[in-house]
Order: C-alpha cells, then sequence, then structure tokens
C-alpha cells in the first residue's frame, strides 16, 4: 500500500510548491544517491512574532511510513528543542500527531507544520515530554521565557 | 504555476481527502466527503475498531459509503472489485475430514450407530458390534467408499439380520415360558 503514501505525498509537494505559509519550508529530503526521497521531509518552522520564539527557524524532519496518511508522520526537531511536549529525542507530541488521538489522513502537511507553530508558544501542560522545559515552565515563567528566547537566537536562521 | 488558479479550485471539489488527486472509484461518506474506494479502505483496515471519517471523525463503515458513478465511468461498485483484499487466504484446517489421523477417528466414530441395530436383542448385540468392527478394520478410503456407494444396502441387511435375532429371542423366551 505504499502506492498512496507515495501518490499522496507527490500531491502534497504540488500543493506545497503551488502554495505555503510564509517562513516555512517543507521539501523532500536528498537521500545519499542524491535523488530526493518522498518519504522523509526537511521542513522548518518559524517562531509566531510577538512571542518569545519569533527569532528562530526551527528544524524538523519528518518522517512517513508506508502506510500514511491512515498513520501520522513522526515530527523530530534536529536539534531537540526546549520545550514541555518535545521529548528529549526531539519527537514531537502533540495530540494532532497521534493515531489514537485526533490524527486524521485528511490532515496535511501544512496542517501539521501550522498546528507545531502554535504549539511552541501555547504548551500543553497536561501532557509534558520532557523534564526540564516542563518544571521551569510550571515554576518560574520569567527563567522560561530567558531560556525560549536565547533558544530562538541560536535557532535563528544564519543568512 | 504555470496551472490557473480557477481550474484548480474546480478540480479541488472532487480530490479524494487522502490522496489529494482526483477521486478515482470515488465513494463518499454519509458526512459528505469524498475519497477513492481503494484510499478509504486502507483506512479502514487500519483501524477494524471505531472507524471514523477521515475528516471529520463522524462513524464510517464500508456499508455507509455511497460509491459515486460519473458519466461514462464505470458502473460496477468499486467496493466490488477494488481492492484486491491484503489478507491472505485463510485455510481451513482439513484434519478432521482428510489424512491418515481423520479417517481413523471417523471410523471409530461410526461405531456407535451401528450398535443401535442390537439394542431390540441385546444378547445378540455383541454379533452386530463384531460383525461392525470387521467392516469397519478396513482402510478409510474404503470405509469411506462404502458409505458413499452403498449405505442405504448395507443398512437394510443389518436391519434384516438384527430383526432375525429379534424374532428368534423372541420365540426363545415363548420357548422357556411355555417350558
Amino acid at each position: 500500500m505504499a502506492g498512496i503514501a507515495y501518490q499522496r505525498l507527490t500531491e502534497e509537494r504540488k500543493a506545497w510548491r503551488k502554495e505555503h505559509p510564509f517562513g516555512f519550508v517543507a521539501k523532500p529530503s536528498k537521500g545519499a544517491d542524491g535523488l530526493p526521497n518522498l518519504m522523509v521531509w526537511d521542513c522548518a518552522i518559524p517562531g509566531k512574532t510577538g512571542t518569545p520564539w519569533e527569532k528562530g527557524l526551527y528544524k524538523l524532519r519528518m518522517t512517513f511510513k508506508d502506510d500514511y496518511p491512515s498513520t501520522p508522520p513522526k515530527c523530530k526537531f534536529d536539534p531537540p528543542l526546549f520545550h514541555p511536549n518535545v521529548y528529549p529525542s526531539g519527537t514531537v507530541c502533540l495530540s494532532l500527531l497521534d493515531e489514537e488521538k485526533d490524527w486524521r489522513p485528511s490532515i496535511t502537511i501544512k496542517q501539521i507544520l501550522v498546528g507545531i507553530q502554535d504549539l511552541l508558544n501555547d504548551p500543553n501542560i497536561k501532557d509534558p515530554a520532557q523534564a526540564e522545559a516542563y518544571t521551569i515552565f510550571c515554576q518560574n515563567k520569567m527563567e522560561y521565557e530567558r531560556r525560549v528566547r536565547a533558544q530562538s537566537e541560536r535557532m535563528a536562521p544564519t543568512a | 504555476m504555470p496551472e490557473t488558479d480557477d481550474k484548480s479550485e474546480d478540480t479541488a471539489t472532487f480530490e479524494c481527502n487522502i490522496c489529494l488527486d482526483t477521486a478515482k472509484n470515488a465513494v463518499i461518506s454519509m458526512c459528505g466527503h469524498l475519497f477513492c474506494w481503494p484510499c478509504l479502505y486502507q483506512w479502514l483496515e487500519t483501524r477494524p475498531q471505531g472507524q471514523v471519517c477521515p475528516v471529520c471523525k463522524a462513524g464510517i463503515s464500508r456499508d455507509k459509503v455511497i460509491p459515486l458513478y460519473g458519466r461514462g465511468g464505470s458502473k460496477t461498485d468499486p467496493r466490488e472489485k477494488l481492492p484486491p483484499r491484503p489478507q491472505g487466504h485463510r485455510t481451513e484446517p482439513e484434519a478432521d475430514y482428510a489424512g491418515p489421523g481423520g479417517g481413523h477417528r471417523y471410523v471409530f466414530g461410526d461405531n456407535p450407530h451401528f450398535l443401535s441395530f442390537g439394542i431390540g436383542a441385546f444378547p445378540f448385540g455383541f454379533f452386530a458390534s463384531s460383525f461392525n468392527l470387521a467392516g469397519g478394520a478396513g482402510n478409510p478410503m474404503e470405509h469411506q467408499h462404502r458409505d458413499a456407494a452403498g449405505p442405504a444396502d448395507h443398512q437394510m441387511q443389518d436391519q434384516l439380520v438384527s430383526k432375525l435375532f429379534l424374532w428368534l429371542a423372541c420365540i426363545f423366551l415363548l420357548w422357556l415360558l411355555m417350558a
């Protein structure tokens, strides 16, 4: 059934090239042979302006399984992010990306990336994925914001 | 992009909500969402329980979608032909009816049936059963063949023997009483 996944990702690529939200990046990764690999996409999410995240462009790798879009892609920040809902490995914990929760095959890559952007400045404290960001967020909001700002500057686009 | 926006807007209305391409072998859910049947089928297969619409999460199932027939398209229900089921064919265990082990069990299983012919005259039941054992000791193939070809013939014979013994028993008892 990899046929459906491949077909869908081809359409996603087409739709993205036609139109995508400003500042976002999403493109199939280049394999070792230099050919694009549709099953792994390299993406980047800009922080929303007016938030401590605004300066950063956060790189994320999206990995699709053969049964996509029946199952959601795995989204992993690389490098891992200081955020309550990002696992130490960098994997994003979001109900939208959970097969058992809110994932639906009609959710597009664009919607996923915008959804993750929303999550950046609006963490879900009921579902923590890393101890560090979670405890600082709960105990010291000022310190949390300082850390987020520092991270955004560290992850500002170089160009 | 070279495509005009008007055209893409038009075709997007008839795109499958799963593969995002123009719906082929289209089906529509009760909640009004359009899919290619193969795409929807894959989704339904991944969750046999709690099947929901891939767009709005309304309840959905194979029986609750309607095939769409456009002009000139195929008139066959897409659910009938597509896709070929991914599961392998499950073969029923045949050991019960074929193979040497099964055959023997079949022979033994039949014995009580034959024994019942001897019940009418219990002193002669032994004869009846031993008679049958002799018949059943042959190979299963022969046994099956006998069952298939002339079961009525054998039953008639058995019944005749049974009745004969019954009459003999009656006469014997009568003779005992008379004496």
